[in-house]
């Protein structure tokens, strides 16, 4: 067994009996759930808007080469420079090198899973570098030392009093501010700060658009812009994959990110970004780079069957309706990704060995790929996940025995009538005979936390015989 | 490291030499998506009301008094100075403000940020109610950095979709470096999902619609 599974096992175990924390994620995802449906009654069709929306994405994938380095032209044109990183090592040396060259001491953030995938919060901080997560929720979890819970809502596992405890203990916030509004200023106040004094501003990306050679940043609480907008440098870190091929798809691709993601019209400050201060401008930052991460990504390209995972614009929906990620919340998963869309794309990303147990751990009921906004067929990528492990593992022993009992079982009509009859007078005599929990009652294991129902006297293929003749004898 | 961008150009060429056949849908926010917007004023109006935009509709005969009565409820915020932006019809708004008001047309960040930013605008949204401003509205944080940003606009920059309201935007300030879609003050939810207003930008969005 794999460390990785054997720690997602022991922790998803956990998490599925922490009542007061599932509480907390459902009351989230509660809200969630009545602003997406009144965001979708926004659209005249939320269904064509999720097609077009899976048509541009799929054009964009598959035009990915020509795209990126139209961005890439028109960013260069403004004095912006673009990093082609390989790895997520390539990436950080690249920020590293760029914050000694500019004497850089202390770093501020805003949100970026791309960040998260490549630890570079973990790099800056080896380098003796400060660095201040600005967005509110990512904020609360890094002082928690924590990864982000949830993609789009970090700090969705958190109730109140364990923010505003952590604000008094962190920050020395007063023992009665502790209201959202309260712990918001606190986290406002303190930000303002570090916004002025750091050397070095890093966001993610949303959307990467061709044609305009500009980087699309959405936001609620306008610590991009900030980030951004006061330190002398803008790093911004994000997937090839990000393209959209036109600055008008963003008349869709806004307002669909934003329903999906928080169910609202869209968000506060959607902005889009081309390049350092230009000839003429008041303010903005000296230098402009845009580091661009493969790390898997063109290996999932190739993979024509799964190559639409490159669609996906990390909205988080698919969590959001997910009853595993429901039940075991967003740290068991033990991986930057997590809910469905993780499942599927981290054994692609990072490997089937380590993480391939991650597309099992589902039920496959496929409320991910109804609501995905566009169009990934997430659960069949789980069943095709799946396959890809069976044909490259060599399974448990016991497993392997099973499956061939059940193929052995199954092959021949007339064994399996006998045997299943054989069973149920087995079950019949068990159930009579062994009291329940006995070190005798060996179906424990099993029934310990499920029922099993009491078999029928008769089966249907037993009643479909005996009946036949009054039926006329026809089958 | 030119190394890195071949090597990944190469790998998506690979990787793509089986690539699909399909195209690039042509309007992809029509009306097929959207319900087109009868009254494009009306619906920026309440989509205002919705996101907790403070709109005012103005002429040139009372929008003076009525920047006066906005700015006389900001009490908060640094050295108590309002930055305005430099452009011709800022400056003679500004000139007819009470002589007590302090103004400023350099924004500087590392000072103080004063109560309130005035600024122009490159377009606004219908359908979202939103502002859409660029590095040349003053700058970049001018729209970003004080507690309140004002807004001052005409009704004729005013589009029923998001792509118009770009493209407007590109082709009046080609070169600029930042384009920033504005819906409301600045807000967060990420505590139990409650809606907190000012989490990093403003708390208080108004515009100042000029209908003449």
């Amino acid at each position: 067994m794999s460390s990785t599974l054997h720690s997602f096992e022991q922790a998803a175990t956990r998490a599925a009996h922490d009542r007061p924390q599932q509480e907390t994620v459902r009351t989230s995802l509660g809200t969630y759930n009545r602003a997406l449906n009144a965001g979708r009654e926004r659209f005249a069709s939320w269904s064509e808007a999720r097609h077009r929306a899976r048509a541009v994405k799929a054009d964009a994938v598959a035009h990915l080469g020509e795209y990126l380095e139209q961005f890439e032209a028109r960013i260069t044109s403004r004095g912006g420079h673009v990093f082609w990183a390989e790895t997520a090592a390539d990436a950080r040396d690249y920020i590293l090198d760029l914050a000694r060259r500019r004497g850089v001491r202390s770093v501020i953030k805003s949100k970026s899973m791309v960040s998260e995938e490549v630890h570079l919060g973990a790099a800056l901080e080896g380098a003796g570098l400060e660095a201040v997560e600005s967005d509110l929720g990512e904020f609360i979890v890094q002082l928690r030392n924590e990864p982000p819970y949830h993609i789009v809502t970090p700090a969705m596992h958190l109730r109140r009093a364990q923010i505003a405890a952590l604000f008094q203990q962190k920050l020395g916030t007063p023992a009665g501010a502790d209201s959202a509004e309260d712990l918001t200023m606190a986290a406002r106040h303190y930000m303002r700060a570090r916004f002025a004094s750091a050397g070095m501003g890093i966001t993610g990306a949303n959307f990467l658009i061709a044609d305009a050679g500009m980087v699309a940043i959405t936001e609620n609480e306008g610590n991009a812009r900030l980030t951004a907008s006061l330190p002398p440098v803008h790093v911004v870190l994000t997937g090839i994959e990000k393209i959209l091929p036109r600055l008008t798809d963003l008349a869709l691709f806004w307002p669909l990110l934003s329903t999906a993601g928080t169910g609202q019209a869209i968000t506060c400050y959607s902005s889009l970004i081309g390049g350092p201060r230009q000839p003429g401008e008041a303010d903005g930052p000296e230098e402009f780079h845009v580091v661009l991460l493969d790390n898997g990504r063109t290996r999932v390209l190739a993979d024509q069957e799964r190559r639409d995972t490159l669609q996906c614009i990390r909205c988080g929906a698919c969590l959001n309706v997910c009853p595993v990620f429901h039940t075991i919340g967003g740290h068991a998963y033990g991986t930057t990704y997590s809910g469905p869309i993780g499942a599927v794309l981290t054994p692609l990303l990072r490997g089937e060995k380590e993480f391939g147990h991650l597309s099992f751990a589902s039920s496959l009921c496929g409320a991910c790929t109804e609501i995905c906004p566009v169009e990934i067929d997430l659960h069949h990528h789980l069943i095709e996940n799946r396959r890809d492990s069976a044909l490259q593992h060599v399974r448990p022993l016991p497993e392997r025995i099973g499956m061939r009992a059940f193929r052995w079982l199954m092959s021949d009509a007339a064994r399996y009538a006998r045997l299943a009859q054989l069973a149920r007078h087995l079950l019949r005599f068990k159930n009579a005979w062994v009291p329940e929990g006995s070190p005798l009652d060996l179906l424990r294991p099993w029934t310990a936390s499920r029922d099993l129902p009491e078999p029928p006297r008769e089966s249907f293929r037993e009643w479909w015989q005996r009946t036949r003749q009054e039926r006329g004898g026809h089958a | 490291m030119p190394k890195g961008r071949d090597h990944i150009l190469g790998r998506i060429r690979a990787a793509l030499a089986d690539r699909p056949p399909g195209g690039l849908p042509e309007d992809v926010a029509g009306a097929a998506v959207f319900a087109p917007v009868a009254d494009p004023l009306a619906r920026f109006q309440a989509e205002c009301q919705a996101n907790r935009t403070e709109l005012h509709l103005v002429t040139a005969a009372n929008e003076a008094d009525c920047l006066t009565a906005v700015l006389a409820r900001e009490k908060e915020g640094g050295d108590g100075t309002i930055y305005v932006q430099d452009a011709p019809a800022l400056r003679a708004l500004a000139a007819r403000l009470p002589a007590a008001t302090q103004t400023n047309l350099q924004f500087a960040p590392a000072q103080p940020a004063g109560i309130a930013s005035l600024t122009l605008c490159e377009a606004l949204v219908a359908r979202t109610g939103s502002v859409l401003v660029s590095s040349r509205c003053g700058g970049r944080a001018a729209t970003i950095l004080p507690p309140t940003h004002i807004v001052y606009a005409h009704a004729s920059q005013l589009h029923a979709e998001i792509d118009a309201a770009l493209l407007a935007a590109r082709s009046q300030s080609p070169t600029a470096s930042l384009y920033s879609l504005i819906t409301g003050p600045s807000r967060t939810s990420d505590i139990e999902k409650m809606l907190v207003l000012g989490a990093h930008g403003p708390k208080r969005l108004t515009v100042l619609l000029r209908t003449d």
